[in-house]
């Protein structure tokens, strides 16, 4: 069964539409590239998904239960968490590391304390490859790279299922977006976790993900295997995008 | 978060000796408050009319009243009752506040409506009169004075805080503890109410100086405390009818306020500074170089104008074995050297692109070939040379006169690059009017060519930067940096904030205006892929040191330094080439 199932999503700002039916799904250990231009309603059905928005029209299936249940909403939010574009402000600028971290097992596991708890943070560090002594940081003092893989860390915290990537290297250095990249993979290799990967960029789907939705306006105009896509797009707007991608140098 | 703010109030007062002044007053008149009966064996609501306006003497320091009470003592435990309802008065009003505000901030939608509107009607009446109806409704006396007070200011409050919630509410950290299925009860005490505790902290301070004088006007008009208890305002007005004969009646409790309410004031902006981590000092910055401009005559008679494209001539940047340094004692990282020899140079007509990451000094570059090296940076060595001339005597009338002349710079976020407000062609035609002051006919037509050269439509002249896409905020920029023909032209980052599609053409619009117009371009960037596509030539720098120079295609094709190999190979794409490649 298809774990996130997004059926006819609809959505609409006053009289702008921003989405339009949309549909889609991420499966288990599945890695899912959302592409699109600005303006295109990626960042939205990620929101809808994320239930920080709520859609209009359609709906959005959790291991086959749909999202506006409330049971299900809770169990969806442990289940799958986000990363956005932005880590310094995704970080509450006045808590260290330790803080940061020990949000989402509050929630989670409110009653692990000391030594376990400890642990159980270096363990969060390690899987980003952040030394433990970043634990009593705070994120100024952390360069932007550090403070995303914070971010990775924190929505590690809970053991999601699905990770939701919302343009997570756009802000960062072309070295640290490969360390990240490589980091990435590696949890997925590892854990076997799900991502949705939100991006204008096709350069950075092709290396990372397994299947591609083309989003144009709201409209999914095309879905498939990275490669087949890559190699042999149908719709015109795809077509479009890929020669758009500033070619590798040399 | 406390220790640094502790720091920074410890700093703060510490270059401030009035500060230190009104909080050695303030401490000393509080511990005589608190301490009163150590102090002063008399009573305060003791009378003895054989004493009655005695001026100030050994006995009763301050003298005595018309009913023979000393004067020092009533203003000792008259502070207890004023600054007890003051305080009391903030710590309501600010519960109320902070909750109404922030609760109408994050939830939005209908709840905001409504307390808003609440809001609003309790702000249309006048405070005062307000407050003093409400007292006069619940009789005198110490609790309906406090919740006469508080009912009054805590409109101002919520307002204040609901605004500065909404902007809270809309930062990742909450998005991200919504995800993480944090309560809302936590997200608003512990990400939103503890982010505002600097704002909150500021405007308790600045209040209280307000709240005691409610409480002192109150009083004076017989609706605080009664009589015989005394209170600061009270005894104001008490002593009002001798007046004349006993200054001494209204002066010591006139000061008392006064010295309270002025030390809770400037506390107020200490606190302040200290809360929100501006720099402690002044605005130094500034202060040196319009003294610098005014003191020297300007030396460049005109601003070069942009050449023919075959002219030969002078280098348009040209930088020789440049350091720059923090030179301020003052800072943390005195002494650390942010460029180190570093030579660049661009000459007319051609595109230079420099590579660096976060750290690398390439912005610190960009920013000395615009004159704009600040403290606590400055130049220790090399020279920087602008069509042949070296600034370094420049004084700031000669970079005015050659910024937005001939050297003009296009940033990475067209949207803080634009004033929201004015409409984008008053904004390009600015530009032009700063340097040219051309007729108005004369401007319209260039606006419309500018227009032409970036690709924008004609309407755009009349629309506001919010109207516009990103890549169409971005041709504005350029717009701007373009309408009086620079001949050099600096782009930092200028695609970043963009995606793909836009990013390319962008790219090739900068690139179609260097060629046609024989720019010299500076083209900084961190993506390899970005300047492969607009540079003639590469810099590669890192750690404020140039790693390797050379033919952009000579680069890519056979980088000789490790770091720049590891720079290609970080580029993202590869296996996109590969399935490219396969099914061709």
């Amino acid at each position: 069964m298809t774990m996130l199932l997004v059926e006819g999503l609809s959505k609409r700002y006053r009289d702008h539409q921003v989405l339009t039916e949309v549909a889609f799904g991420v499966g288990r250990s599945e890695i899912v590239g959302l592409v699109g231009q600005s303006g295109s309603g990626k960042s939205t059905i990620a929101k809808c998904i994320l239930g920080l928005e709520r859609p209009h029209v359609g709906r959005i299936l959790w291991h086959g239960e749909s999202l506006s249940e409330r049971t299900v909403r809770r169990r969806a939010r442990r289940g799958m968490q986000a990363v956005f574009q932005d880590p310094r402000s995704s970080l509450n600028p006045r808590w260290t590391v330790r803080q940061l971290l020990s949000e989402p097992l509050d929630n989670w596991l409110p009653a692990e304390r000391g030594v376990i708890r400890l642990a159980r943070l270096a363990r969060l560090l390690d899987r980003v490859a952040l030394s433990a002594d970043l634990l009593d940081r705070h994120p100024h003092e952390l360069s932007t790279g550090q403070c995303q893989r914070v971010c990775i860390a924190r929505a590690l915290a809970p053991e999601p299922d699905l990770l939701i990537l919302d343009e997570p290297l756009s802000a960062l250095d072309v070295s640290v977006q490969a360390r990240l990249i490589e980091l990435l993979l590696d949890l997925h290799r590892t854990s076997g976790i799900s991502y949705l990967l939100i991006t204008h960029d096709f350069a950075v789907v092709a290396d990372i993900c397994q299947r591609i939705v083309v989003l144009d306006k709201g409209n999914v105009v095309e879905t498939g295997k990275v490669d087949d896509v890559l190699s042999r797009p149908t719709h015109a707007y795809t077509q479009a995008l890929l020669r758009d991608v500033l070619p590798m140098p040399g | 978060m406390s220790d640094r703010v502790l720091h920074r109030f410890k700093v703060g007062l510490r270059r401030d000796p009035v500060g230190i002044v009104l909080l050695a007053i303030v401490v000393a008149m509080i511990d005589a408050i608190l301490a009163a009966p150590l102090i002063s064996a008399l009573s305060p609501v003791g009378t003895d009319f054989k004493q009655v306006l005695l001026p100030p003497n050994a006995v009763n320091w301050l003298g005595t009243d018309d009913f023979g009470r000393d004067v020092f003592t009533r203003l000792l435990y008259g502070g207890r009752t004023s600054l007890t309802v003051a305080g009391v008065a903030v710590l309501i009003v600010m519960s109320i506040g902070v909750t109404v505000g922030v609760v109408a901030g994050y939830f939005g939608g209908v709840v905001d409506l409504v307390l808003t509107k609440i809001i609003d009607v309790l702000l249309a009446f006048p405070r005062l009169v307000l407050a003093i109806a409400v007292a006069a409704l619940m009789g005198g006396g110490m609790v309906p004075l406090i919740i006469a007070i508080s009912v009054v200011a805590w409109p101002a409050y919520a307002r204040i805080i609901r605004g500065f919630t909404l902007q809270v509410t809309q930062e990742g950290y909450v998005l991200a503890a919504r995800c993480l299925g944090t309560p809302t009860w936590k997200i608003l005490t512990r990400h939103i109410a503890l982010n505002l505790i600097g704002p909150i902290l500021v405007l308790a301070m600045l209040d209280i100086g307000n709240l005691i004088l409610a409480v002192s006007a109150l009083s004076f008009l017989g609706l605080g405390v009664p009589p015989p208890a005394p209170e600061w305002g009270a005894m104001l007005n008490e002593g009002r009818n001798n007046m004349e004969i006993a200054p001494w009646l209204v002066l010591a409790p006139g000061l008392a306020i006064f010295v309270v309410v002025l030390a809770a004031n400037y506390f107020g902006d200490i606190v302040r500074d200290s809360v929100e981590g501006r720099p402690v000092h002044g605005p130094r910055n500034w202060l040196r170089l319009p003294l610098l401009g005014a003191t020297q005559p300007s030396r460049l008679a005109a601003a070069p104008a942009a050449p023919h494209k075959d002219e030969v001539a002078a280098p348009a940047l040209d930088m020789q074995d440049v350091c720059i340094e923090v030179t301020d004692r003052r800072s943390p990282y005195f002494g650390r050297r942010i460029l180190n020899n570093v030579s660049l140079r661009v000459t007319r007509g051609e595109s230079v692109g420099l590579i660096g990451e976060s750290g690398s000094g390439k912005s610190t570059l960009a920013a000395l070939s615009l004159g704009l090296t600040r403290p606590p940076l400055a130049l220790t060595a090399g020279s920087a040379s602008l069509f042949g001339e070296d600034t370094a005597g420049w004084s700031w009338d000669d970079w005015q006169h050659v910024r937005g002349r001939s050297i003009a710079l296009v940033n990475q976020d067209p949207l803080s690059a634009l004033n929201p407000v004015l409409r984008v062609g008053d904004q390009i035609g600015e530009v032009m009017q700063t340097h040219l002051a051309p007729s108005r006919a004369a401007l319209e037509d260039r606006l419309r060519e500018v227009l032409d050269e970036v690709d924008l439509p004609r309407r755009v002249m009349r629309q506001f930067p919010h109207e516009l896409s990103g890549g169409m905020r971005q041709r504005a920029v350029i717009a701007m940096a373009i309408v009086n023909r620079p001949a050099l032209l600096i782009a930092d980052e200028p695609t970043t904030a963009l995606d793909v599609s836009t990013q390319i053409r962008i790219l090739d619009l900068l690139r179609g205006l260097q060629d046609r117009y024989g720019l010299a371009l500076l083209f900084v960037s961190h993506d390899l892929r970005v300047i492969s596509r607009v540079a003639d030539r590469v810099v590669i720098m890192r750690g404020g040191e140039v790693m390797e120079r050379g033919l952009t295609k000579e680069i890519f094709a056979g980088a000789t330094h490790p770091y720049t190999r590891e720079l290609i190979a970080a580029m993202p794409g590869r296996r996109m080439r590969l399935i490219q490649a396969a099914a061709e």
